[in-house]
């Protein structure tokens, strides 16, 4: 199986693959892990495709081609979602790999929903997020995926390089 | 110089964006604030940025444009800035005397018998450094635009504006060509990036395997893959 490069454990084709090829993304977290998965697979015109028509000639396509080639890309991590209506805002973070230095960047990103469609309308980088406060979930407690497993049997596993 | 005089010789040098912050109390600070953009330090204090259009070399290299027999090759068509250094349009007419101190480097005479071009705190021939000036006046409201561009897609460049603003030693703020470009609008990317294709080549082989030159040939590389790009679109 062609493993889904952002990280959903779905193959590409069932995950980010028809989303990258044109196909609307059916949330905004569905439209962020495609267009983290377009970087990854250097397939950028679906970047810009997503882009909302107000920033859209604002994007350096040459410059995101090139670091889309220069960096090896590690993981998507989406944080926290809020939809409310046609709007919404995710926070989420990338590692990646860059000039022999592992990066982490985190990203508040808003999204508007236009004929149906969510598209890209600006991030905040690195930003100052209120504190939460987090619940840990215990190796053995039921994953909050929803998938019924063991924690540790599913989201919580501890891949050792 | 200018954009415009960059993408004039885009066969020639290798472009960049350089930015030259500058605090309130600086003498030039009201001229500076004429020609540059602000930018917001934090609550309460700004500075001032120049940005402008460079040919992106090592100091200790030689002009493309310059002749062996130590001549200008362009002279005619050569930068606004090439013609009045060592006058600076950032500096007000009656602060320029000090800047003709000679320096080590210079090639031209300096003697008791060279020409004068500066007297009683005046300029003799001011008709190259009213046009630079008029050029730099020009293109300050897409400067101004080019900044805001930067500050909200590369926020980073604030911190670092304002490290360089404290010690010059912290180094210059340069900034792609790709990202003017793009920020500017500018309608003829795909032809200037064809043009720096060839600059950059030159420069990533005279700069390659120098660790003094290490900057100048990362940027080199980096801005060869963004031209490649844009030459490979049309506009």
């Amino acid at each position: 199986m062609n493993e889904c490069p952002c990280g959903s454990k779905q193959s590409l084709a069932a995950c980010c693959g028809p989303i990258i090829d044109g196909q609307p993304a059916s949330t905004p977290e569905a439209l962020i892990r495609s267009r983290y998965s377009a970087f990854v697979l250097g397939k950028l015109d679906h970047v810009e495709r997503t882009h909302a028509p107000e920033i859209r000639d604002d994007f350096n396509r040459a410059e995101a081609e090139r670091v889309a080639r220069e960096c090896t890309w590690r993981s998507l991590d989406v944080r926290r979602v809020e939809e409310t209506g046609d709007e919404a805002k995710i926070e989420f973070a990338i590692r990646f790999r860059r000039d022999n230095q592992d990066m982490i960047q985190a990203e508040v990103a808003h999204f508007r929903r236009e004929n149906g469609e969510w598209l890209y309308v600006q991030g905040d980088l690195n930003p100052k997020t209120t504190q939460r406060n987090v619940l840990k979930v215990g190796r053995n407690d039921p994953c909050p995926c929803g998938s019924g497993k063991k924690a540790k049997k599913c989201c919580g596993v501890v891949v050792t390089e | 110089m200018t954009a415009r005089e960059g993408f004039d010789h885009a066969g020639r040098f290798p472009l960049a964006m350089l930015w030259v912050p500058m605090r309130q109390g600086n003498r030039d600070y009201a001229m500076v604030q004429q020609l540059g953009a602000q930018v917001q330090i934090d609550k309460k204090n700004e500075m001032y940025v120049i940005v402008s259009a460079v040919s992106f070399i090592p100091p200790d290299m030689p002009c493309p444009a310059l002749r062996e027999n130590g001549l200008c090759s362009i002279h005619e068509t050569k930068p606004r800035r090439c013609k009045t250094m060592p006058f600076t349009p950032y500096r007000e007419e009656r602060f320029q005397s000090e800047l003709l101190k000679p320096r080590e480097t210079w090639l031209c005479d300096i003697s008791a018998s060279a020409p004068i071009v500066y007297q009683d705190r005046q300029l003799l021939d001011r008709t190259d450094f009213d046009a630079e000036r008029a050029g730099l006046l020009d293109e300050v409201p897409q400067m101004r635009r080019y900044v805001e561009y930067m500050l909200k897609y590369n926020p980073d460049i604030r911190n670092n504006l304002v490290k360089s603003s404290l010690s010059p030693k912290a180094g210059e703020v340069v900034t792609s060509l790709s990202s003017f470009l793009t920020a500017t609008r500018q309608t003829n990317k795909a032809q200037i990036a064809r043009q720096q294709i060839e600059v950059l080549q030159q420069y990533l082989e005279h700069t390659a395997g120098k660790s003094a030159y290490k900057t100048h040939h990362d940027y080199y590389t980096r801005s060869l893959a963004e031209m490649q790009f844009l030459a490979s679109r049309p506009d």
